[in-house]
């Protein structure tokens, strides 16, 4: 299965990974509160979790996941939240094949005999 | 056969950080760096997991020795599936001088306590790079050992397992109870996410000091300095073959 992921291209940090719209929750709004919140709230708090292994630091993370967050903050049709949000956990997964990556190949650098 | 597994986690410094000596040449500055689970013996936990949801194994039971911070790496191993963890106090000037030769002792003793079947642990912490803990305890424990796995299964009441060897892989069969030694192409290890984390909450971690095990943890070894590796010398360029041999006569290699 490793050698499978060894011929993944390297993933450069890709900065796009982190402009994957997803909406706000709507705690502004009291009197509709949306269902799918807690979904909101549960992504917003797994991604600020996993940031604190990216590569080029947490607190550029955070900054770009509280942007990507605002820019769709007054959306409120449930079908497209919940499509956002199911992109969000796509992006979690990403984020934890790029750490994985990261390490294996530092760890095979560091300590595995070049093959031929 | 319990069923049981013992894991090895250690606590070190984070594979990608820049290590930096201390000014008083004793040792590395840890202070404010950031930690965590040593790659290998995330492999390792992995392994154990898997063995476990694979209904090989009953129990996955994750170690760790050093002080209070090491919950932290423990609760990792939790989170990645482990189901309690023990936490062997070791801090201050015992801590700093803990080595492969004292933890495999702990280790020897725990698995005697606990009656363990396995014990996985990675082949080498990337701080210290000793590759000794596991063979060590082995060799106290009188147990078969298969280290640089790469590959671990069950056959009957037996465990073959694929070692990653110089110049290819190498294929035993060993009784149980044994050692395994964990080697990079072993499995990928699952992050431990938040969620897992909360979850890993729950789960108890017991606190066991060496003494209670009737382990010394008086260390052999002293630490006379450490130095960081000489700065690279700047090449020379040289325009014709003549002088490159020139050079090289001059710097004496000719």
């Amino acid at each position: 299965m490793t050698f499978i992921l060894e011929s993944i291209h390297a993933m450069e940090f890709p900065p796009h990974v982190l402009v994957y719209c997803l909406p706000q929750d709507k705690k502004r709004d009291i009197k509709m509160s949306n269902p799918l919140r807690g979904e909101v709230l549960r992504l917003y708090k797994n991604l600020l979790y996993l940031g604190r292994d990216y590569p080029k630091g947490t607190s550029y993370f955070r900054e770009r996941l509280k942007t990507a967050f605002m820019k769709n903050k007054d959306i409120t049709d449930p079908e497209k939240i919940k499509k956002l949000v199911d992109r969000g956990d796509l992006v979690i997964k990403e984020l934890e094949a790029l750490y994985f990556l990261r390490k294996y190949r530092a760890m095979k650098k560091r300590y595995c005999e070049p093959e031929h | 056969m319990s069923g049981r597994v013992l894991v090895g986690v250690k606590r070190v410094i984070d594979y990608a950080v820049k290590i930096r000596v201390k000014p008083d040449r004793t040792g590395v500055v840890t202070d404010g760096v950031k930690h965590s689970m040593n790659p290998f013996c995330e492999i390792a936990v992995e392994e154990a997991v898997k063995l476990k949801e694979k209904k090989l194994v009953k129990e996955v039971v994750a170690v760790s020795c050093g002080p209070q911070q090491v919950q932290e790496t423990i609760r990792t191993a939790l989170a990645m599936g482990a189901d309690r963890g023990i936490h062997v106090e070791v801090s201050g000037k015992d801590y700093e001088t803990l080595g492969p030769l004292q933890v495999s002792k702990i280790f020897a003793a725990l698995a005697k306590k606990e009656q363990a079947d396995l014990i996985i642990l990675g082949k080498q912490a990337i701080d210290d790079d000793c590759n000794q803990t596991g063979q060590m305890t082995a060799a106290l424990l009188d147990w078969p050992q298969g280290t640089f796995a790469s590959e671990v299964s069950f056959e009957a009441d037996k465990l073959k397992v694929v070692r990653e060897i110089d110049g290819g892989l190498e294929t035993i069969k060993i009784n149980l109870p044994a050692v395994v030694t964990a080697d990079l192409r072993l499995n990928t290890p699952r992050y431990a996410t938040l969620p897992n984390i909360m979850k890993a909450k729950k789960k108890k971690i017991a606190n066991v000091k060496p003494a209670d095990l009737g382990v010394d943890v008086c260390s052999r070894l002293e630490v006379l300095k450490v130095d960081e590796p000489p700065q690279r010398q700047a090449g020379v360029k040289v325009e014709t073959v003549e002088d490159l041999v020139g050079k090289l006569k001059e710097a004496g290699r000719v």
